[in-house]
């Protein structure tokens, strides 16, 4: 037995997470380097990677981004100057200039990393999020700091952590989690490190590190800094490149599956398939570099709440801008103390846990491993995975074929996602409240249905009917590995699933989203019903639930 | 065995397809193992070089076709495999070649069927019992006669791998056979099998006696709604109008393929015994499924439903088509 076998496993595991400021440097001019090859690729086919519509799209959003922000013009100078010179400047100088902008976009991304500061932020605490409200004094609206080591036994760390223990000497983790709040944030970075895995770099969105709450912390978990404000091609190109460099540097990873917070509370159905791509790409590069060890293993993550923090500002910009892409939110729950409090308060106090469940590794190409971290076939066979990349007897590059092995892998992600979704009262009954509200009430269009259904009654013999026969259901799902349920909802007995998600409907928000009152259940917030439910949404129950209705009306 | 050494190409199953298209990869100058897990065939084929019962127009089957019964013999010597098995033997087939075969391989099917509420296609299921993930369909109006022939014939190739795609076309065009090819793989085979529940609906049309137009009617709906389905399950619509949609159901219609001539009976002689007699002729079951799968996704299907309860034996065949030609009363 060596000394370090004393230790606590969580202090054996050095991440090469620790040598990221010896090498930020190096990383970026390469980075640099590939950002520019790699526009010199897409550029041959597509017109919108040529280094001018790349720079003038660059300087667009840039000085949009500025005026929202109210910068003053001398501040937007730079991105002036370029969006007037870009269509003029000669090739070379063009290029010059792209490489520029790629370096300060990437050494503004990536972050410092201290080892020491790691195993302070996430030893000192049992939850990362306390050490954000201590940093902040805040320890006095959770009634005192000792209630905190609570919070831990609330959060279930679930998955085959010894499996991956051993992985991580093996190849390199990048994980993916499913994404409901920021909570995630500290949440992922205090599981992993919590479970005995080594800290991970990821692209965790800026607002994080100007949030008071979070900026220490994330910092020190080795996050980098991802703007989505700035919504172009080169940032992206910048930030895939950056990912995949450190991936193959055996930096283990992070991302979240759809880059954004799900905005309807629904397991992610579309992912990200540009950092992706990145995992893939590592991959193949290492390979095809003749790497000793370019094995990179991927780690789906999914994060089940009962209540999410931000369920407010989320479902309120999904019903704003249904079908109308992408927004970003500024500001939200996460940046106001209280409501952080209070969630934590109830999470602590009214048994609303929090499970962290890490599904099954596989590599890049959906394959399972065995527990030296090889990939295994289906037919239990040791596979080879090199020959994935073959070309005319080689591994090589091949950027088609390596974006649909990318698909497929995000394809393989959902259905882990789906499979381990883990549902609980609230959602489950949620879910037959708002379908029978839809149902019953056809003629009204979906935005009707949250303005009309607000103190609308139903009848708790209606409503239980509805639940018994959704149990039905579920436990077909359930039986057949599509779904888990919670301990609380394990039983699906009807009766204790309605008590369960009164008590749901009734913590946390303020008001409750919905009430049991003298054999009535009354809604008050519609839209948060649909937003709970939401979480059943993907399996298709619906129809099937339409089904036995047997009667009114689709009209 | 490296890769630059799998140059043969591998044909599984030797039954009228396989053997056919053994003869004409051979023919253009490729190396061919062609498997069979039935060892008479093997020794029929390899003693006479023909298959009386299977392919009788083909007189001497190519020098460059090679029979075998080993499973392992594919997968070592080849790096692009078509599996044309039919539905029936295909999961015991192709289960015995899967442990042998690696990401490097490269499987393009043409079996049109759909399994379970999930609608999953073959390409999925090959996926799923193997290590294989270049994979591609094949489908259109061609025809084994047609090719030994060297009468035209048209396929298109799905794959959402481009050097899938090129490696067909590698191996397979010719002056008489033309290639096509798109990177939709699940429209490929969505629309190759759903054509066969059109097809058999025209086929009732017509056993019915129920006149031109109505098969016209009919032919355009069933086509619409196959498209429909195909779009829901992430196939792309323009997809069903080329090939292996509108292609193979005017061809199936045209040729009295299983698929019309199983609904031409069951039309005139509303018997529903007919259909297994016709085990080629997959649209029953896609038919089935496709109900099934509709149903829990809330996707109106009048005319496969018509289809599959004229088949179940839930409405008399006359009332089931007959409804669907009923205006507004």
């Amino acid at each position: 037995m060596s000394l370090s076998d004393l230790l606590p496993a969580t202090l054996r595991t050095r991440s090469p997470i620790s040598r990221l400021n010896d090498e930020r440097e190096a990383i970026c001019r390469e980075v640099v380097e590939r950002v520019a090859r790699r526009v010199a690729f897409e550029s041959a086919t597509r017109l919108e990677y040529t280094v001018e519509a790349l720079l003038s799209e660059a300087a667009h959003v840039e000085l949009a981004r500025m005026e929202e922000r109210g910068l003053p013009a001398d501040k937007q100078l730079y991105w002036r100057k370029l969006a007037q010179t870009v269509s003029r400047a000669r090739d070379e100088d063009s290029l010059e200039e792209l490489r520029r902008v790629s370096e300060k976009y990437a050494t503004d991304a990536i972050g410092h990393f201290s080892q020491a500061a790691y195993w302070l932020a996430t030893g000192l605490v049992p939850a990362g999020i306390a050490l954000a409200l201590s940093s902040e004094a805040r320890w006095s609206m959770l009634g005192g700091g000792g209630s905190l080591s609570g919070l831990a036994d609330r959060v279930r760390i679930e998955g085959n952590l010894e499996h991956l223990r051993r992985l991580a000497q093996r190849g390199t983790l990048v994980f993916v989690p499913t994404h409901s709040s920021h909570m995630d944030n500290l949440l992922i970075g205090w599981a992993i490190h919590h479970a005995g895995l080594p800290a991970v770099a990821y692209g965790a969105e800026v607002s994080l590190f100007d949030n008071p709450l979070t900026a220490a912390f994330m910092r020190n978990l080795g996050a980098y800094r991802v703007d989505r404000r700035l919504e172009h091609k080169l940032y992206k190109v910048v930030l895939t490149e950056l990912s995949q460099c450190l991936i193959e540097r055996g930096y283990p990873g992070l991302f979240f599956a759809a880059g954004k917070r799900s905005r309807t509370n629904q397991i992610e159905q579309q992912l990200k398939l540009g950092l992706l791509g990145s995992v893939v790409g590592a991959y193949v590069r290492n390979v095809t570099t003749g790497m000793v060890r370019p094995e990179v293993f991927v780690v789906p993550v999914v994060i089940n709440y009962t209540h999410v923090l931000e369920a407010n500002t989320l479902i309120e910009d999904h019903l704003r801008h249904r079908g109308k892409g992408r927004s970003i939110i500024e500001q939200d729950e996460f940046h106001q103390p209280a409501r952080v409090a209070r969630f934590i308060q109830d999470a602590l106090d009214k048994e609303a846990p929090i499970s962290l469940r890490f599904c099954n590794p596989t590599d890049v190409f959906g394959n399972e491993l065995d527990e030296l971290g090889r990939s295994v076939g289906p037919a239990g066979q040791v596979l080879d995975t090199r020959r994935y990349l073959w070309v005319g007897g080689k591994p090589a590059i091949d950027r088609d074929r390596d974006r649909q092995y990318t698909h497929e892998l995000g394809g393989r992600l959902v259905e882990t996602f789906m499979r381990n979704n883990t549902v609980s009262p609230l959602h489950i009954v949620s879910f037959a409240l708002y379908e029978h509200l839809r149902r019953k009430h056809g003629s009204w269009d979906f935005y009707a249905l949250f303005r009309f259904a607000r103190g609308l009654r139903i009848s708790t013999s209606v409503l239980s009917g509805e639940v018994e026969r959704l149990a039905r259901l579920l436990r077909r799902e359930a039986d057949a590995g599509r779904i888990r349920l919670s301990p609380e909802a394990a039983a699906l007995d009807p009766v204790s699933l309605l008590r369960g998600a009164a008590d749901g409907w009734a913590t946390y928000h303020k008001p409750a989203v919905a009430e049991l009152v003298e054999g009535y259940v009354q809604v008050s917030e519609p839209q948060l019903v649909y937003f709970y439910g939401n979480r059943l949404r993907g399996y298709g129950l619906e129809n099937e639930l339409a089904e036995g209705t047997g009667g009114y009306g689709h009209g | 065995m490296a890769e630059s050494q799998r140059t043969a190409i591998g044909i599984i199953g030797a039954g009228r397809v396989g053997i056919g298209l053994a003869h004409v990869v051979a023919s253009h100058g490729h190396r061919v193992l062609l498997f069979t897990s039935l060892e008479d065939r093997a020794a029929e084929i390899r003693a006479t070089r023909h298959a009386t019962q299977i392919v009788p127009e083909l007189a001497s089957l190519h020098a460059g076709v090679e029979v075998t019964t080993d499973p392992a013999a594919l997968p070592a010597a080849c790096t692009l495999l078509f599996v044309t098995t039919s539905r029936d033997y295909f999961p015991s087939v192709f289960e015995r070649i899967a442990p042998e075969l690696d990401g490097a391989h490269q499987v393009v099917h043409a079996i049109h069927t759909l399994d379970g509420t999930g609608l999953r296609r073959v390409s999925q299921r090959l996926i799923s019992l193997s290590a294989i993930r270049q994979v591609g369909v094949m489908a259109g109006p061609a025809h084994v006669a047609d090719m030994l022939a060297g009468r035209p014939n048209a396929v298109v190739v799905g794959s959402a791998y481009p050097r899938v795609v090129a490696a067909v076309r590698a191996v397979f065009a010719s002056r008489s056979i033309v290639v096509e090819s798109t990177s939709d793989i699940e429209g490929v085979e969505y629309a190759a099998a759903l054509s066969q529940v059109t097809t058999l609906l025209a086929g009732m049309c017509d056993g019915l006696g129920l006149g031109e137009a109505a098969h016209s009617i009919l032919v355009t709906r069933g086509f619409a709604e196959a498209m429909r389905v195909g779009q829901a399950f992430g196939a792309s619509p323009a997809t069903f109008s080329g090939l292996a949609g509108l292609g193979r159901t005017i061809d199936s219609v045209r040729r009295i393929e299983p698929n019309y001539a199983l609904g031409q009976i069951v039309g005139r002689t509303g018997s529903r015994s007919a259909s297994e007699s016709f085990s080629d002729a997959l649209g029953p079951e896609v038919a089935a499924a496709v109900v099934k799968a509709a149903a829990l996704r809330g996707i109106p299907v009048p005319m496969t439903q018509a289809v599959h309860d004229a088949l179940s034996g839930a409405t008399p065949v006359r009332d089931a088509v007959q409804r669907l030609l009923e205006g507004d009363r």
